[in-house]
């Protein structure tokens, strides 16, 4: 076990190198530089440009520049936005922290209600209750994220025109004045803004989530062992949540590892429509601005998740599913 | 292979078990409304897309009222509008549109020509028929106009084009991709490639191939040194240069002790695999919107949809590699493969003709399930404005009207929202399809 786990560490050494230095390769592609924008404006002369570009180091060949990143990498330092004038850790952070605030809460309720509901439809297939669940479970798959924000956008506003309640804030993270709440005030109003974009990113995933979970679930039911146990003489109970709901879980448990670099690669478009200052709002901007070691810094860290995150899952399938040996 | 009259071939088991799943039919019957409808654009387009009215402006119209009941007899009558009356609100200064009965009743007549707006099928027939129309000056924008007072249905229609096309042409590009890859390093694996020729092995074309094997790998180590210099150069000593440094030599001395003695044999399996791994490990929107960054956004409209198409199908192809890897793996053990190779058959007749059609049924299934994810990330990067241009339009680029402006945009115009519930139609019609072919195809789903 120790021998495997050790070669798994040791083949995402070049994982690692390959996926930073795409990254890092598809960004420096991009034509110009970020200071291409600024020397369009005629007030800053070539001197200062020329002056910027050595200071940020933008006019060493590209190998140079991917050494010295790589280098102060290895120093954990993610390097310096030119865009903020910050380093990147300090300008990312708060951002992952706010998407977070998305989609924490959301994979909980995933989780908490995607297998019950996956588990329902595989006891009771083809029951009228499954039928709608499976209709829903399809319309919220077919949905695009940032259409389903749009609707009910525009469903609360419609509210408020009729009634004058604002029945979710639309747009925002904080409601205007947010400085001067008490500490719980503040937790409440964020709370408040954040249940619109829970409510979207939750629907499109509990869908695919819920079919997957039926489809485990139904195969599980078909195997040998369940008819033993009930054989047996088990009551249903024990049979299905037992037996069949422990072995259905375990692609889920293996994919937990998964989860990590989700939790801080955002909420994706619904952070745009709805101006939810979360980490996809700026990345995008980073990316159009060719703000070069915000891109590929956050990338850094998301690949750093991924790897612990797929190392864990192996890790814990192994420990929840005893046919899995490693030798 | 002849098929006895009696039983029914694997296509005909498929057929019946598909017709047996009500919404994968009701999924097909959409499609084919849909995919009918955009290849005949014009024809069921009132207006062309890009026709717009600078006097009187058309702009922000609201969907067309079409009345069935005449007003003067209170019956019933054919259907029909009245042409609309363009004010200023005074407040917000936004355009109102009012019916203005007095200029008479327009009816919706069907199989109009409209000669100063012709279109082409196909980019060969030119008409200029369209399905109905109304009289001029009156309009009939079933969905309403956009900023330009371009008519959002005839838009939506002509966006289908591009939104349903590029949701097939990226799947087949990742399907090439994924089914070629996937193959290789599925039939490969275990079975690496030579990529150098040792000293003894320098006869005939080896005198030529060696040379030039050793060159390059001499130039990797020579590479892996310069790097290693280089960055002991701008950084000074230190704990990780000397471990750069050992790592270059290591390359080094591995391949002087290498070269001439043994040749260099690489996993095509390995290679592929890693690279999946390394194209997932980057997020789908952040890979494709920095990808779509290296090109630039000048370029003409074509260009652009073929970009977008190339960026996508490049994206997807990871997981359809994975498991078609995985089904060769299994299917090469196979004693018809045995045979075949036994038979003197070369590695890329066996590779094409016997081992990939057997993930034939697993890979039509993917593909239909991956077409709805394209559509997808389509009407996401056209939504960010990344994806096609003007005068190409697509759902995605449609509901980008819906963000412009701030909330007025869909609260005062809600037709602006059309597009998005055709790609959630499209998406929903795929997936059944998607769905039906998996438990037709599946055996094992089969009841």
């Amino acid at each position: 076990m120790t021998a495997y786990i050790l070669r798994r560490i040791l083949y995402l050494v070049p994982t690692f190198f390959g996926a930073t230095f795409l990254a890092f390769l598809i960004i420096q592609m991009a034509p110009g530089d970020y200071l291409t924008q600024l020397e369009l404006d005629p007030k800053v002369t070539p001197e200062t440009i020329a002056r910027l570009r050595n200071q940020f180091g933008l006019d060493r060949p590209f190998h140079e520049q991917y050494l010295l990143w790589m280098h102060n990498l290895l120093h954990l330092n993610l390097g310096y936005s030119f865009a903020y004038q910050a380093p990147v850790l300090e300008i990312v952070w708060p951002r992952v922290l706010n998407s977070m605030v998305l989609v924490v809460p959301s994979t909980i309720l995933l989780f908490l209600i995607a297998v019950p509901v996956g588990v329902y439809g595989a006891l009771r297939q083809y029951s009228l209750g499954d039928r709608v669940v499976s209709f829903l479970a399809y319309l919220g798959l077919a949905i695009p994220n940032f259409f389903l924000a749009l609707i009910l956008m525009y469903l609360v506003l419609q509210v408020y025109f009729r009634t004058g309640v604002m029945v979710f804030p639309v747009s925002g993270m904080t409601s205007s004045g947010f400085e001067q709440f008490s500490f719980w005030q503040k937790v409440v109003d964020v709370a408040w803004h954040a249940v619109l974009p829970i409510l979207v990113l939750t629907t499109s995933d509990i869908a695919g989530f819920s079919r997957v979970m039926r489809g485990q679930m139904l195969e599980v039911l078909t195997q040998d062992y369940i008819r033993t146990a009930r054989a047996k003489g088990l009551a249903e109970r024990v049979v299905v949540y037992k037996h069949a709901l422990r072995n259905a879980v375990i692609p889920f448990v293996a994919n937990i590892g998964g989860i990590l670099p989700t939790l801080i690669s955002g909420a994706g478009l619904v952070e745009v429509v709805m101006a939810w200052p979360g980490i996809t709002p700026l990345l995008l901007d980073a990316i159009s601005q060719q703000d070069l070691y915000v891109v590929a810094g956050f990338l850094t860290m998301g690949l750093v998740l991924l790897m612990i995150g797929n190392l864990l899952s192996d890790l814990l399938l192994a420990w929840v599913d005893p046919r899995i040996r490693y030798e | 292979m002849t098929v006895q009259a009696s039983s029914q071939s694997q296509f005909q088991i498929a057929l019946r078990q598909f017709r047996k799943h009500p919404l994968a039919v009701w999924g097909l019957r959409i499609l084919f409304v849909l995919y009918t409808v955009a290849a005949f654009a014009g024809f069921f387009s009132p207006y062309d897309p890009n026709y717009y009215e600078l006097y009187p402006p058309k702009g922000y119209h609201p969907p067309t009222r079409i009345h069935f009941v005449d007003p003067e007899t209170g019956g019933l009558s054919r259907p029909f509008v009245y042409a609309t009356r363009r004010t200023l609100d005074p407040v917000s200064l936004q355009p109102k549109y009012e019916e203005d009965p007095s200029q008479g009743k327009f009816y919706i007549r069907f199989f109009v020509r409209t000669p100063d707006q012709p279109y082409t099928l196909f980019r060969v027939f030119r008409s200029d028929l369209r399905l109905f129309g109304v009289d001029p000056p009156a309009r009939i924008f079933l969905m309403g106009t956009d900023n330009f007072g371009r008519d959002l249905f005839s838009r939506l229609i002509y966006g289908a084009q591009v939104s349903l096309t590029i949701g097939i042409l990226s799947a087949l590009v990742s399907f090439v991709l994924g089914m070629v890859l996937g193959g290789i390093a599925g039939y490969y694996s275990g079975r690496p490639f030579t990529l150098s020729l040792p000293l003894r092995a320098w006869r005939g074309l080896g005198l030529l191939l060696g040379p030039l094997s050793w060159a390059l790998w001499g130039g990797l180590g020579l590479g892996a040194l310069y790097l290693a210099w280089s960055y002991y150069r701008l950084t000074g000593l230190g704990f990780f240069q000397v471990l750069a440094f050992l790592a270059a030599a290591w390359v080094g001395v591995r391949l002087v002790l290498t070269l001439p003695f043994r040749p260099i044999r690489i996993d095509a399996d390995d290679l592929v695999m890693r690279a999946v791994e390394i194209i997932a490990a980057i997020p789908t929107l952040f890979l494709l919107i920095s990808l779509r960054a290296v090109f630039p956004t000048n370029v003409d409209p074509l260009t652009t949809f073929y970009l977008v198409v190339g960026l996508l199908g490049f994206i997807g192809w990871g997981g359809l590699a994975r498991v078609v890897r995985g089904i060769v793996l299994s299917v090469r053990e196979m004693d018809y493969v045995q045979a075949a190779r036994a038979m003197g058959a070369s590695d890329a007749r066996i590779l094409f003709r016997h081992v990939l059609p057997a993930t034939a049924s697993y890979v039509i299934v993917s593909l239909s399930l991956t077409i709805p994810g394209f559509i997808l990330a389509e009407s996401g990067l056209s939504f960010l404005g990344l994806g096609v241009t003007e005068p190409y339009t697509s759902w995605g680029l449609l509901l980008q009207g819906a963000q412009q402006g701030g909330f007025a945009s869909f609260v005062d115009r809600p037709w602006v929202l059309w597009p998005g519930f055709f790609i959630f139609v499209s998406i929903m019609a795929w997936n059944f399809v998607g769905d039906g072919l998996r438990d037709a195809l599946d055996p094992r789903r089969r009841r």
